[in-house]
């Protein structure tokens, strides 16, 4: 048998066996993160590394450099721009693992690491941005046991860093009334009496040395209990003592145990700093102080007791740079820490020291230096992912990664903020190093700072970055797919919209968000186009509105005609509105004598006959049924012969009573699945029409038909699935209470409401200027329409005319007219007459060259500002939908286009997309 | 009133338990016409079993089987015969679950199983032929098990096996956080150390004196010197179990409540050198730690909860696990326990194995579960869990498929005498007739006639009406089964 103390010794030196993994250990995740500002924390030396790029291998770092470091080709590469990296939070004191529930005053059998779960889930902490923290076993005993250093994710096995890390020491209040001790036991015997409760030590601050110094004397005893048998495996493995102090006399007393004891050490504890942090710095101890900001108790009034101050960090300074650790004051929630840490940088504390508080500082206290808390090859890739400096009270922890893996991720709850160098609103101006919030798809505020929604994604584009809106295509005919027929006003082309494809994600890509979709020719009568988002989820994400604009062609005509042309397409148009804005108003008026109570007597209604019969199909209602209803009410039982026919969802029949053979009783109903329901048509002499309800299935029928307060079971067999022919009855649309029944929709008309109620414009082909003056006159002065150009070859001659009307000339951006031996560039010469010019691409995925066309329009001496408008306000103000698109302003769509510099300058590419605030993924 | 009715039933049991313990058992018995699902070997359409002496002599085909010519012959038509179920660790035989002690291995179920338990009645009617009694888990180590029959009048005629276990726990008994409770482990072990230290250099001192010779030795080497001298009836009783424990004489079963609590179970036992006999009774979200218990190669009991909800820390989300299988897919034996306090269902160990299969654990691994991978935990493999040729039969007779749960225990064979046989249950009839006419009625009868009932019951059987007042049974059943 193996003696007591090699069984011993294997008891603790599995803790050991633990703490450094000779267990397995799972292989850690293998990626290169790019375009991040890295915060190594590795060394004194280490600055920032803008644009860095950090290489992980099984879960280990590899390389931490600037933009030059070669990335490895097997790695997936993780782009993380603007972000920036920091190690992973390391807390020197947390009560996780809550206070032993012992009664010794002096024990090394309780293990913080047992209250540890290693297969817990802590993201709510990863969420802080902490990835390692240390265990206590309590702060309520002289020697409360054995700490522990963990990690906060992944493999059970990987988590533990030092399951036995430290003797904790408790110097403070709580420690120094220990209760009294029973040892209870198991068998007592006249030979082996109980033995009274024992008093423990310490029970006053003088006696806190000699009780831990009794103690650590007589674990060599060989009658010493277990608690210090166990303190003594503690004492000899050489573990640094941690010493919990309350106050600032606790602290210093520290700085003498450690120098009794013969033993390195370290402080925690949050104290007054003025009257021990120069003792402290000064015997080079190390201190993990807590911090705590008045944010949750604001309220907290000193009045007049002059032993009570706010902590003043600064003598901190006071301790090597690498001796003071950060960690959250007792009863500090974690996820204020960070925010206590950047008020520390007012007490005059700088921005590195803070930093390295929280990290590489804790991580080298604790032992575990050379594992976490800096980012530096051969360290645990432990990193997290900030929007923005850690120090920043808006930065929001984005991702967290531990071994390498992915281990958390902010839910980024709708919220997008952009900040740039420059953008340009649509407004009029450039804003300098502005800041653009997206809320679920929105944008929402527009500014030199805006609000960081918890879980926003923050996208820092720089300050050479500029901003503008999503481009607008005035005319496309993207997702057509070649299909060159003409349409007319009844075709809703965005009905073609739906999941986006390559091409409109190449399209997107390129900064064009929005398009005018419209057919390669226009039918006889008009046709419909429809505005559209280029990326999205799917059609209802994409739609922006389906009657944009209806598009009619008069070129070519004799301009004589051009206005009666104009006039034909409008009357129909004009009576169909006529007869809803009829509608309208009797409905507004009908509904005012309703809220009156001054409704109308229902009016008898009207049957007319329908002489089309509908051809017979197999259905499950259609055909002659035998019938049987019976009550309690009924003398007997009804039976009958019931003729079914079914159209629709709606059936109609008729019934033969049996006591009247030849009258018919018309019975209506709706089928909807297997149930059925419906009236039937009965003279009751006053009490109403009877209902029924039930239910139909394989040619068997059952219900119940009620009328007034009889009910009655009714059931019955299909005998024929034949059609039985009878008369189809509609009743005409005026409701029994005079509610105005609404004129038929008519698709062909329906878009033309939108044009003649001012929200949509006419878009017109007119090329010359008989053709133009002739539109403009039908339109615009006659009509009162809206009205956009297309081709328009000679709007030059009547710029005048168009300028001041508040017309839009749509033209490709790279559109040359010849007048005699000149070629001029249409746009310019437009703009600079002052007409509304909006660009077309007049293409399919081609729309994807819009902005670089636009260049060449500024080569031609168009102006910057009228470029940019060509592409996004004024197509947008063009077809009514500047309430979503066009312009950067809070309430219209989050649709931004991110360039890495002027849009304008030649090298400028487009970085980023964004469409209704979802990024379109490179 | 409503006393008396429960103690009619307590008579009639009593007498139901001698009756079938009074009667010599035929030496010889063979089993014909069931279908034989023998865990151990194929299953058998038409089978014979032979039943010499209260152990199985042949099993095969119908017909086949040599039948000795005095065996008295039973007709199993239509039936089907399967090892008597185990049930792995049950308290439930015992007063109370655990002592208010934490460390009493000086302790031994033997003291206080109570044979007259409604308990074991039950369990027999659900099919189990063997209890392994162990005490609770609200503990930190407990005191000894014992493998008992149910059936039998006193602790002597209910034992199969005693000195089989040891129940630890790393999971916090009541009042203890885990690390005052791995603490205390930790320290009954050292203390252990620490007694046989002591009670070495006592013998070796008394070996000197008996020698007439001085101890001149230092107290180390008395220590080393004496500890050869020790003989086992030097130990007391909690320093013994625990010795035994270290020489593999006992195994430790280790209750693992929730997953954190695998790697110091597997820490500690490992120290004491033990980890190679440990089972894992486990619970709570330790399916979690199932690759770790696996590493190990060794066998768990699970709860009686097969279905384990979490809720997500961060979206709320509730999640549900079926425990069977994670331990499954690690490649873990396991054990099935039936609820006692759970839903009616859960007391049948075929149900839980149904819930197995129906959560795509085959239906061998969840047979196995309720038989033989107990009996290997417990170390009687070799006479329990399956029905082979010189096992102990130990029998439980289906009236349909294991797994289909319309199915009813109609007969128990224990060491080959008939130990249960539903015609005669009489608590059984009891409870559905008492379904069927009325609470009061039953009440009122039970109170006029008194003793009587257990006569009442004697009166033949009507197999019918029993079998379809099965599911009627459930809701009485439920009232009165503990």
């Amino acid at each position: 048998m193996p003696s007591a103390l090699s069984r011993i010794a294997l008891l603790f030196g599995v803790l050991v066996a633990l703490a450094f993994g000779v267990a397995p250990v799972q292989a850690g995740g293998s990626i290169a993160i790019t375009g991040a500002r890295i915060l190594p924390m590795a060394d004194a030396s280490s600055t920032a590394i803008d644009n860095g790029v950090l290489i992980v291998r099984d879960g280990v770092i590899v390389a931490v450099g600037d933009s030059s470091t070669v990335i490895p080709g097997d790695l997936p590469v993780i782009d993380v721009r603007g972000a920036t990296i920091m190690p992973g939070m390391v807390i020197a004191d947390t009560v996780l693992a809550g206070r032993h529930a012992g009664d010794e005053s002096v024990s090394g059998l309780y293990h913080a690491i047992d209250a540890f779960n290693r297969f817990g889930d802590y993201r709510p902490l990863l969420a802080e941005g902490v990835t390692t923290v240390h265990l206590n076993p309590g702060d309520h005993r002289l020697v409360s046991g054995a700490g522990a250093v963990v990690r906060l994710s992944g493999y059970w096995n990987d988590r533990v860093l030092n399951a036995a890390s430290d003797v904790t020491v408790n110097l403070g209040n709580a420690a120094r009334n220990p209760p009294n001790l029973l040892d209870p036991l198991s068998q007592p015997s006249a030979d082996n009496l109980i033995v009274p409760a024992q008093p423990q030590r310490p029970s006053s601050r003088m006696e806190e040395w000699p009780a831990l110094r009794d103690a650590i004397e007589q674990s060599t005893n060989a009658d010493a209990s277990a608690h210090l048998v166990a303190l003594r495996r503690l004492w000899d493995a050489n573990l640094p003592m941690r010493v919990q102090a309350d106050d600032a006399l606790d602290a210093r007393k520290a700085v003498e145990v450690f120098d009794l004891a013969g033993r390195d050490g370290y402080v925690v504890g949050s104290f007054d700093l003025d009257t021990s942090a120069s003792m402290l710095a000064a015997s080079g101890t190390s201190v993990v102080f807590g911090l705590s900001t008045p944010v949750r108790n604001a309220a907290r009034d000193f009045g007049d007791d002059a032993r009570l101050s706010d902590p003043d960090l600064s003598a901190l300074a006071l301790f090597d740079a690498d001796s003071v650790a950060f960690a959250p004051a007792r009863g500090l929630p974690l996820s204020d820490l960070r925010l206590a840490a950047a008020t520390a940088l007012r007490h005059g504390l700088d921005r590195e020291f803070v930093l390295r508080a929280l990290t590489s500082n804790p991580a080298k206290i604790l032992g575990v230096g050379d594992r976490v808390g800096s980012l530096a090859p051969g360290r645990l890739a432990d990193f997290v992912v900030y929007s923005d400096d850690p120090l920043s009270p808006t930065a929001l922890v984005q991702r967290v990664y531990m071994n390498g893996q992915l281990a958390f991720k902010a839910d980024h709850a709708g919220s997008v903020v952009v900040r740039a160098g420059t953008v340009w609103t649509g407004e009029g101006e450039y804003l300098r190093d502005t800041e653009v919030l997206v809320t679920d798809g929105k944008i929402a505020e527009v500014g030199p700072r805006v609000a960081r929604p918890k879980g926003a994604i923050v996208i820092d584009a720089g300050p050479d970055a500029f901003v503008t809106p999503g481009f607008v295509d005035g005319r496309s005919h993207l997702g057509l797919d070649g299909d060159r027929s003409a349409t007319g006003t009844n075709n809703d082309l965005s009905d073609l919209v739906g999941v986006p494809g390559p091409a409109e994600h190449r399209v997107a890509s390129s900064g064009v968000t929005s398009v005018v979709m419209s057919p390669y020719s226009f039918g006889r009568s008009g046709s419909r186009l429809s505005a559209v988002k280029t990326f999205g989820e799917g059609r209802a994400d994409r739609l922006i509105r389906s009657s944009a604009a209806i598009a009619l062609d008069v070129r070519g005509s004799d301009p004589i005609t051009i206005g009666r042309q104009i006039e034909q397409r409008l009357g129909p148009a004009k009576q169909y509105d006529e007869k809803w804005k009829k509608y309208e108003n009797d409905l507004a008026e009908w509904e005012k004598a309703q809220a009156e109570g001054k409704v109308k007597k229902p009016a008898e209604p009207e049957v007319v006959v329908d002489e089309a019969a509908d051809k017979p199909k197999a259905d499950p209602i259609t055909g002659t049924w035998e019938m049987r209803a019976e009550s309690e009410m009924l003398p007997e039982p009804i039976e009958g012969e019931v003729a079914l026919k079914l159209n629709g969802s709606e059936f109609e029949g008729r019934a033969t009573a049996p006591e009247a053979a030849e009258v018919e009783h018309r019975i209506v109903g709706t089928l909807d699945g297997e149930n059925i329901s419906g009236s039937i048509e009965i003279d009751t002499g006053g009490f109403g029409t009877p209902t029924f309800t039930g239910t139909v299935k394989d040619g068997v029928m059952e219900g119940t038909i009620t009328l007034g307060p009889i009910t009655a079971t009714f059931s019955g067999e299909r005998t024929s699935t034949e059609e039985v022919q009878f008369r189809v009855t509609r009743r005409r649309a005026t409701g029994d209470d005079g509610r105005p029944k609404p004129p038929p929709i008519d698709e062909s008309l329906e878009p033309w409401r939108a044009v003649l109620a001012g929200e949509a414009p006419l878009v017109v082909g007119a090329s010359t200027p008989q053709e133009i003056d002739a539109v403009v006159e039908t339109v615009a002065q006659k009509n009162e329409l809206r009205l956009v150009l297309l081709g328009a070859e000679f709007a030059d001659t009547r710029a005048e005319t168009l300028s001041g009307r508040d017309i839009v000339v749509l033209t490709s951006p790279g559109r040359f007219v010849r007048r005699g031996n000149d070629e001029l560039h249409l746009p310019t010469v437009l703009s600079n007459a002052g007409v509304a010019v909006a660009f077309q691409s007049e293409a399919e995925d081609g729309a994807r060259n819009l902005g670089s066309v636009a260049l060449f329009a500024l080569q031609q001496g168009m102006s910057p500002s009228a470029v940019m408008r060509a592409m996004t306000e004024v197509p947008a103000w063009a077809y009514g939908i500047d309430d979503r698109v066009g312009k950067i302003k809070p309430g219209l769509d989050g649709d931004l286009v991110i360039f890495d510099g002027h849009p304008f300058d030649a090298s400028t590419r487009v970085r980023r997309v964004l469409i209704n605030g979802q990024e379109v993924q490179p | 009133m409503k006393l008396m009715y429960p103690l009619a039933a307590a008579i009639a049991v009593c007498a139901m338990s001698s009756s079938t313990l009074a009667q010599m058992p035929p030496s010889k018995i063979a089993l014909s016409g069931a279908r034989i699902i023998p865990i151990i070997g194929d299953e058998i359409e038409e089978g014979t079993i032979v039943i010499e002496r209260g152990k199985i002599t042949a099993i095969g085909v119908m017909g086949e089987v040599d039948i000795p010519f005095d065996a008295m012959e039973m007709d199993l038509e239509g039936m089907v015969i399967m090892p008597g179920f185990i049930h792995a660790a049950s308290a439930d035989g015992l007063d109370r679950d655990n002592e208010s002690l934490p460390v009493t291995p000086y302790l031994d179920v033997y003291d206080a199983v109570d044979p007259s338990s409604l308990f074991f009645e039950q369990a027999l009617r659900s099919g189990i032929t063997a209890v392994h009694v162990i005490q609770g888990p609200n503990t930190v180590i407990g005191g000894v098990s014992r493998l008992v029959r149910p059936i039998g009048l006193s602790m002597d005629e209910m034992s199969i096996r005693g000195d089989l276990a040891m129940v630890i726990s790393t999971s916090p008994r009541n009042g203890f956080d885990r690390m005052a409770q791995l603490a205390t482990l930790r320290e009954a072990f050292i203390d252990l150390d620490n007694a046989i230290d002591s009670l070495a250099e006592r013998r070796y001192e008394e070996e000197q004196e008996k020698k007439d010779e001085d101890v001149n030795v230092s107290p180390q080497e008395a220590r080393d010197l004496g500890r050869e001298l020790i003989r086992d009836e030097d130990y007391n009783d909690g320093v013994y179990n625990l010795v035994r424990l270290r020489r593999g004489e006992l195994s430790p079963w280790v209750y693992t409540g929730a997953a954190m609590d695998v790697a110091p179970a597997i820490e500690i036992m490992g120290s004491q050198d033990v980890l190679e006999n440990t089972v894992f009774v486990v619970g709570g979200d330790a399916h979690k730690a199932s690759g770790q218990i696996a590493s190990t190669g060794r066998p768990v009991v699970l709860g009686p909860n097969l279905l384990y909800r979490e809720r997500d820390p961060m979206t709320g989300r509730l999640d549900e696990v079926f425990v069977p299988k994670q331990f499954h897919d690690a490649g873990v034996t396991f054990a099935l326990l039936p609820s006692q306090s759970g839903a009616f269902a859960e007391r049948y160990p075929t149900f839980q194995a149904a819930q197995c299969v129906r959560n795509g654990i085959p239906r061998q691994t969840a047979l196995e579960a309720i038989t033989i991978n107990a009996a290997n935990m417990l170390g009687v493999g070799d006479s329990l869990g399956s029905i082979e040729v010189g096992k102990t039969a130990n029998l439980v007779v289906l009236s349909g498929d294991p797994l289909d749960f319309n199915s009813w225990v109609e007969k128990s064979f224990i060491d080959g005498i008939l130990a249960y046989d539903r015609e005669k249950d009489t608590r059984l009839k009891q409870l559905l007739d008492a379904g069927k006419s009325g609470e009061e009625e039953a009440e009122d009868e039970a109170e006029e006639n008194g003793d009587e009932a257990a006569d009442a019951a004697e009166a033949p059987a009507d197999a019918e009406t029993g079998g379809d007042a099965g599911s009627d049974g459930d809701g009485s059943g439920n009232g009165e089964g503990r």
